[in-house]
């Protein structure tokens, strides 16, 4: 399938800014009010600027540009948050966390950052499965960073909804309730897990495909059916990855290669 | 609690050595099977080749082809047998390994097994060679020399799994000509061809030397390379990715055959759609799209509909979105992965939105589930479905100019289910041809091709044959040396 | 609730019969349209009964017997509901079943026999020929005409009414025997003597009593038990049922 990029036109940031602002201090700040963010994305640029400019401390800075990550200036910002003992959290999406990891264990460096540092990712692993991609990822954090599984959370969201949903162990810890990792959802947020046969929702621990439904959206599309698969119990939901392209069984050419064959012809 | 019965879905000579097997328990009709496959080495696949050459120059060499369409035929015949338990343990096992319903699987089973009976394995035969008869010996030709032909000694086929049974079209092939097979099934459908092969050493047990079918997973690189290259020949089912990637390992002075993934479709003429007759060819349509699910590559995904008949191409489109529903009635399709079903639900709501701007194109389907769905297209076209009884409807003002719409897809051109009067017949069918259509077939008929196909446009045998000629000179030279001439 | 979500066009439904299937489809969740020729007044009185029961409903006029109008009917519930899943052919050409007054064989103009089958049969090709593609479209649908237990049982010969009904029984099988294919069912429900309604008013007293003697639930029809089998013939709980006509009679017709 061709790629298809997607936008959202916003008559007004005001509820898009009101729907970031409060889950991100809940899920993702809430032990704290400001601290210093190292961004590591640009594509949702706007949601990485208004998180620095509510949340982060003078020391944040976004630390990427059109020819990837900035790897010297990353190193350096966390060399000097060890040494001034301040907390750092390392905002990117998932891939660019893998990137950077390569680096770090290419360059053997190695660090303990300061207690209540967090790594913060977003996205997928395009070609592998999520739960071995995520598995990994956490190994590096413990590795390289000392940041320990309590202190990683992932968001779920796109470009075609505003509101996004976070992994809840940071606001458990805050809270000091049991530690739980699935994700949970803003009040004006819905998450159901939908039989992708029949499209009605599955009972908890059945996996299926996540439809999305957000009153932020209010402008556009309230309601989306994604392709991912997820699942869901009472304490909150997971996301396992993207629904894999069906692969014809049998030996019927599969509908992406025909499309193949004609752009080819055009 | 249910008993647990073991089956093999694997066969291999006797005296096969295998260190590791893996128990695969599939539950059909309350009984639990526990379906028991080895998982080969390379070293393993080594002597298991060793095993089948000599095998097939003990065996399969000296017997004469008239031989081996008897002992083909009895095991065919066995099976036309509706009580033969190895019939009825098929018919128990597949729609649970496959899926597929399982009225269908027992009828397709029959009309398929029908295909390679006695005289039907001569019609392979006399189709494509005037005298079988060189299959065993030299003989005298029309030019004057004299000609024997050799199949390959040992035959390495690679099975797909979408249809039940459908292995046996290439493992009788191969057999007809001698060779021996090791044969790589699909886990998705493993057991026929295992079950085939008992048939025949039920007919002949010296027989039983000369095949090994084990399923691996496809793509397993140490074991397609001893198997492509310690064979004489390699015989591809599945995607032009797996041929390639098995194709590579196959050397040069080796045969290499690949039946690829393919798209067949219809097209209904004006004159199939008159009131007395559109009824039938609704119905016929129907069953070509719902037998396997669509699965097999004989089977419909586009339906090209001529304007002008009693009913309108949208009313086709009508038609057959009833006479679907009622099949799910009758024939439930699958039940489909997860990322089937999602293929089929992005199909969906990309033709929904795509209606909304185009009023022309309709999206009929079913509302429990994705059972199935028709998407009517008001001007002339092509295109490929999701499978799993999902369809599209062209409607075109005159039939003849279909074949303009046909052209970017030659390389995966199949089969045609033509329904249109005798006059029109041969003048469409030669235009189909000319942009790579390989069968005109029957509606109703699409997924059941004959025996005597030129399957995909090639030979069934010949592709397989290497021949031998002994010139007319080298015989008259040969006459000066007899000793007793004069 | 039985038609949930089901669009239902009832013609002639301002009063009588008519006007019970309306309010029984609204009832069970069915968005109703309520067709009239004449009287507004009562068919925005149906509206006004079934909305007030928290029922949808809306009235529009039509002559059914005028294929322009009522392609302007079906062109417009599309607009408004797109989507028209049941039809009630219940519309017909005022009548009186006045035995006393009735034509005799001998009397009776061909005219009479036209303006009936115009409006029974006439009223019900329009709507269904107008309708039918809309079903056709969705894959599903149901058409019911109301005819009459007399085309079984003359008890009194209304010939002009008879052989109307009788024929729309006949278009009614022909009918469900094409649309079948399309999943759209059609039926027809033949009520025995309904009382009260407009047209059954002047029947007189003895005439009723003789019908109800013979009348094994020793009670005439009323417009409820008429519509009581409409809404099943609607309904899911009707499958596979087709070109069929249903007595509503109190088994007076045993077919």
């Amino acid at each position: 399938m061709p790629s298809h990029r997607s936008y959202n036109y916003h008559p007004s940031f005001a509820i898009w800014d009101a729907s970031m602002k409060y889950p991100f201090k809940h899920y993702v700040m809430p032990d704290c009010d400001r601290m210093t963010i190292i961004g590591l994305f640009p594509s949702l640029s706007r949601y990485v600027t208004k998180a620095v400019e509510y949340f982060g401390d003078s020391n944040s800075q976004i630390l990427v540009n059109e020819q990837g990550l900035l790897y010297p200036e990353i190193v350096a910002a966390l060399k000097a948050a060890v040494v001034e003992k301040r907390p750092v959290m390392l905002l990117g999406a998932s891939f660019s966390c893998v990137h950077l990891f390569d680096y770090l264990a290419q360059h053997h460096c190695q660090f303990r950052l300061p207690a209540g540092s967090r790594v913060f990712d977003t996205g997928g692993f395009k070609g592998q499965s999520r739960t071995v991609a995520q598995q990994d990822l956490l190994t590096a954090i413990a590795d390289k960073l000392g940041i320990s599984r309590d202190y990683y959370l992932n968001m779920y969201g796109m470009t075609e909804i505003c509101s996004q949903c976070y992994d809840q162990n940071l606001q458990n810890i805050a809270s000091k309730q049991p530690v739980k990792y699935r994700k949970q959802a803003p009040a004006w947020v819905r998450v159901q897990i939908l039989d992708p046969d029949r499209l009605t929702p599955v009972p908890f621990g059945q996996t299926g495909l996540v439809a999305y439904y957000d009153l932020a959206n209010w402008n556009s599309c309230v309601g989306i059916l994604t392709e991912d698969l997820g699942i869901a119990d009472e304490t909150g939901f997971e996301i396992l990855g993207r629904v894999s392209g069906a692969a014809a069984k049998g030996c019927s050419i599969s509908i992406d290669q025909l499309v193949a064959a004609q752009t080819h012809k055009e | 609690m249910a008993t647990e019965t073991p089956l093999d879905i694997f066969f291999a000579p006797e005296g096969t050595t295998f260190s590791q097997f893996k128990v695969l328990p599939v539950v059909a009709d309350g009984k639990t099977y526990q379906l028991r496959y080895p998982l080969v080495t390379a070293e393993e696949l080594t002597a298991l080749i060793t095993q089948l050459h000599q095998a097939q120059a003990e065996v399969l060499a000296p017997l004469s082809v008239t031989a081996l369409v008897a002992k083909l035929g009895q095991a065919v015949a066995y099976w036309t047998d509706p009580s033969y338990p190895l019939r009825q343990l098929a018919e128990r096992l597949l729609p649970a390994i496959t899926g597929y319903n399982a009225e269908t699987v027992r009828l397709e089973l029959k009309r398929f097994v029908r295909v390679f009976r006695k005289k039907e394995l001569q019609r392979f035969l006399e189709t494509e060679l005037d005298q079988p008869a060189i299959l065993d010996d030299f003989h005298p030709q029309k030019s004057g020399q004299l000609t024997r032909t050799y199949g390959p000694e040992t035959a390495f086929q690679v099975f797909s799994g979408n249809i039940p049974g459908l292995q046996i079209w290439s493992l009788v092939m191969t057999t007809l000509v001698k060779a021996s097979t090791l044969g790589k099934t699909s886990l998705s459908e493993p057991l026929f061809p295992v079950l085939f092969i008992r048939s025949l050493v039920q007919v002949d047990p010296r027989l039983a030397a000369c095949f090994a079918i084990l399923p691996w997973k496809g793509g397993t690189k140490s074991l397609e390379t001893v198997a492509a290259r310690q064979t004489e020949a390699t015989i591809v089912y599945g995607s032009d990715q797996a041929a390639t990637s098995i194709g590579q390992l196959v050397p040069l002075d080796h045969r290499f055959l690949h039946y690829g993934h393919k798209i067949s479709f219809a097209m209904i003429g004006r004159e199939a759609l008159t009131s007395d007759h559109y009824l039938t060819t609704i119905k016929q349509v129907a069953d070509d799209i719902t037998i396997y699910d669509q699965q097999s590559c004989l089977s419909a995904q586009t339906i090209v509909v001529e304007a002008g008949g009693a009913v309108t191409p949208l009313m086709v489109a009508q038609l057959l979105a009833a006479e679907l529903e009622n099949a799910q009635l009758k024939r439930p399709r699958a039940q489909l992965t997860q990322a089937e079903a999602a293929a089929l639900i992005r199909f969906r709501s990309e033709n929904d939105l795509a209606a909304l701007a185009d009023s022309q194109l309709k999206v009929f389907a079913s509302k429990q589930s994705t059972a199935w769905t028709v998407v009517y297209h008001g001007q002339p076209g092509f295109a490929g479905s999701p499978l799993n009884r999902t369809v599209h409807i062209f409607q075109i003002p005159h039939l003849e100019q279909a074949p303009t719409y046909l052209t970017a897809y030659r390389p995966y051109l199949q089969s045609c289910g033509l329904a249109v009067g005798p006059e029109r017949l041969l003048r469409l069918a030669a235009r189909l041809g000319q942009v790579g259509v390989g069968r005109i077939c029957a509606l109703g008929e699409m997924t059941r091709a004959q025996a005597g196909w030129h399957h995909d446009g090639q030979f069934n045998l010949l592709d397989l044959l290497r021949f031998v000629d002994i010139e007319h000179q080298a015989e008259l030279a040969a006459e000066p040396f007899d000793p007793d001439v004069e | 609730m039985l038609l949930k979500q089901k669009v239902a066009l009832v013609t002639g439904s301002g009063r009588g019969i008519g006007a019970a299937i309306a309010t029984q489809f609204a009832q069970e969740g069915a968005i109703v349209i309520v067709n009239f020729l004449q009287h507004r007044e009562r068919a925005e009185a149906t509206v006004k009964r079934i909305r007030e029961a928290g029922g949808t409903a809306i009235a529009l006029q039509a002559d059914v017997t005028q294929a322009d109008e009522v392609k302007q009917l079906i062109k417009q519930i599309w607009a408004e509901f797109s989507g028209l899943d049941i039809v009630v052919n219940n519309a017909l050409t005022h009548y009186r079943f006045d035995p006393k007054q009735r034509e005799l064989l001998t009397t009776i103009p061909w005219q009479s026999y036209q303006t009936q089958l115009n409006g029974s049969l006439g009223g019900a090709y329009n709507v269904c020929h107008a309708a039918l593609p809309v079903m056709m479209t969705q894959g599903s649908g149901r058409i019911i005409n109301i005819a009459s237990n007399l085309v079984q049982f003359p008890v009194i010969p209304y010939h002009d009414y008879i052989t109307a009904k009788a024929a729309l029984i006949g278009y009614t099988r022909s009918l469900a025997s094409e649309a079948g294919a399309y999943g759209i069912l059609a039926n027809a429900i033949a009520p025995g003597l309904t009382y009260p309604t407009d047209s059954s008013r002047a029947t007189p007293e003895d005439t009723r009593e003789a019908i109800i003697k013979l009348t094994p639930t020793k009670r005439l029809t009323v417009p409820d038990d008429v519509a009581g089998c409409a809404t099943f013939l609607a309904s899911d709980l009707c499958r596979n049922l087709t070109g069929q006509c249903l007595n509503v009679d109190g088994g007076l017709v045993m077919s």
